[in-house]
């Protein structure tokens, strides 16, 4: 299922029966079709989750709700619309418990000392790979309707046809917010390698920081 | 041409997407103004970098299965507490049989024909089971009807409409020396056998 539009017959007839394997509850079947999405579900909830919510921990959410209710799909074409639906509710969710949380502890935060400067040694910046991290934090930052479909397309063999049908929106609006998109990551990055700023530490949709995924 | 669409040509370009039409106008952009092949090779280079560190960010993902053998856990545990809800009521009848029932297997009290003396004309079960409640609040003994009834079955009846049949649960309280649960004997014979609940306290057992 993860297959681009272009994919076989054969693929696609596969899929469907795999399809309606997991969703007669076969163990076996549940298991692959999981497999085949879990990737793309996980940079959805990237472009979704609050920086702090772990990333991990939002994917087993999903994966639960996946395993509890793919029987109660009746069409294979509603899967990824319905698992976004799913992931983009659970990212939400933790923004809101974070939220909570985060007024509770104003107080405390007051009398904390300033965070500490982040350790950076030459071991941990490492050129071309930082460089992709820095970016990756960079189009988290973006407006999310921007940086969904940018995220999508980034995801092996994703058509914008296929990220149209998964976010429900027209593929020339699709194309139109990927092409946007890379303008405004362009236009950012530029900005911060002209003043050399560092890793973005405080934003809003970000949750990438020194090669590790939080 | 449009910055946006500059910018959609590319993206059709990088990506894969582009027509024999997007690439002519492509050619034709870039003999206007070559700036746009620095521009192609940048966001090219942002795509790549970009997929790499999402490709790592998310490979996490292979550690995340499909939870179903927890699943499975929670749907037996769900079939566990309705059996458990079934067996409560099983044991109840037996708590009520045995409570009928005294040591040596013969009814409590049954002389029929005083029971039925104390009985005024009834016309219908409706009536019936009223005056049981009745008589059972007064006694004390009836303390009321679970309000959901459970479907047993239902099959299409042939004046329209359904024959359905269900279980009524009603709620006694009574009195009782001892416990028995109703076993079998060597012979294969229905006995009474002394039972005593696992965790009696003063508060009681509840099943």
């Amino acid at each position: 299922m993860t297959e681009p539009d272009g994919a076989s017959p054969q693929a696609r007839v596969e899929d469907l029966r795999l399809f309606q394997a997991a969703a007669r509850s076969d163990p076996e079947a549940v298991r692959l079709v999981w497999e085949r999405q879990r990737r793309w579900v996980a940079a959805l909830l990237l472009a979704y989750k609050p920086r702090e919510a772990d990333l991990e921990d939002l994917l087993q959410e999903v994966a639960m709700t996946f395993v509890r209710r793919v029987g109660e799909l009746r069409e294979a074409e509603a899967l990824k619309p319905w698992l976004r639906s799913v992931a983009i509710n659970a990212a939400r969710l933790a923004g809101r418990k974070r939220s909570i949380v985060r007024r509770h502890a104003e107080g405390l935060r007051l009398i904390t000392e300033q965070d500490p400067p982040i350790q950076r040694t030459p071991d941990v910046v490492l050129g071309q790979q930082e460089d992709a991290r820095r970016l990756l934090s960079l189009a988290l930052t973006l407006p999310e309707s921007y940086r969904e479909p940018l995220l999508l397309r980034c995801m092996q063999g994703m058509s914008y046809k296929e990220i149209g049908r998964i976010v429900g929106l027209p593929e020339t609006t699709v194309e139109t917010r990927i092409a946007r998109g890379r303008r405004m990551l362009r236009e950012l990055a530029s900005a911060q390698e002209s003043v050399g700023k560092p890793l973005p530490r405080s934003t809003p949709g970000a949750g990438v920081e020194e090669g590790k995924v939080s | 041409m449009s910055g946006l669409d500059r910018d959609v040509l590319i993206t059709r370009v990088i990506d894969g997407e582009s027509s024999p039409e997007d690439w002519a106008a492509f050619r034709a952009l870039a003999e206007r103004d070559p700036s746009v092949w620095h521009e192609l090779a940048d966001v090219q280079q942002d795509r790549a970098e970009l997929g790499s560190a999402l490709l790592e960010a998310v490979s996490l993902a292979d550690r995340v299965e499909a939870p179903i053998d927890a699943h499975a856990g929670e749907r037996l545990s769900v079939r566990v507490r309705t059996a458990a809800s079934w067996l409560g009521w099983v044991a109840a009848a037996a708590v009520a049989v045995a409570a009928f029932v005294d040591r040596s297997g013969s009814p409590v009290g049954s002389d029929l024909e005083s029971a039925r003396a104390n009985l005024f004309p009834i016309s219908s079960p409706e009536d019936a089971l009223k005056v049981y409640f009745d008589k059972g609040h007064q006694a004390g003994s009836v303390l009321g009807e679970v309000p959901e009834r459970l479907l047993v079955s239902s099959t299409p009846s042939p004046e329209g409409g359904y024959e359905v049949v269900f279980l009524r649960q009603i709620v006694e309280r009574q009195r009782v020396q001892d416990f028995y649960r109703m076993g079998q004997d060597e012979a294969g014979n229905s006995v009474a056998v002394p039972y005593r609940p696992l965790r009696a306290s003063s508060r009681g057992t509840t099943y």
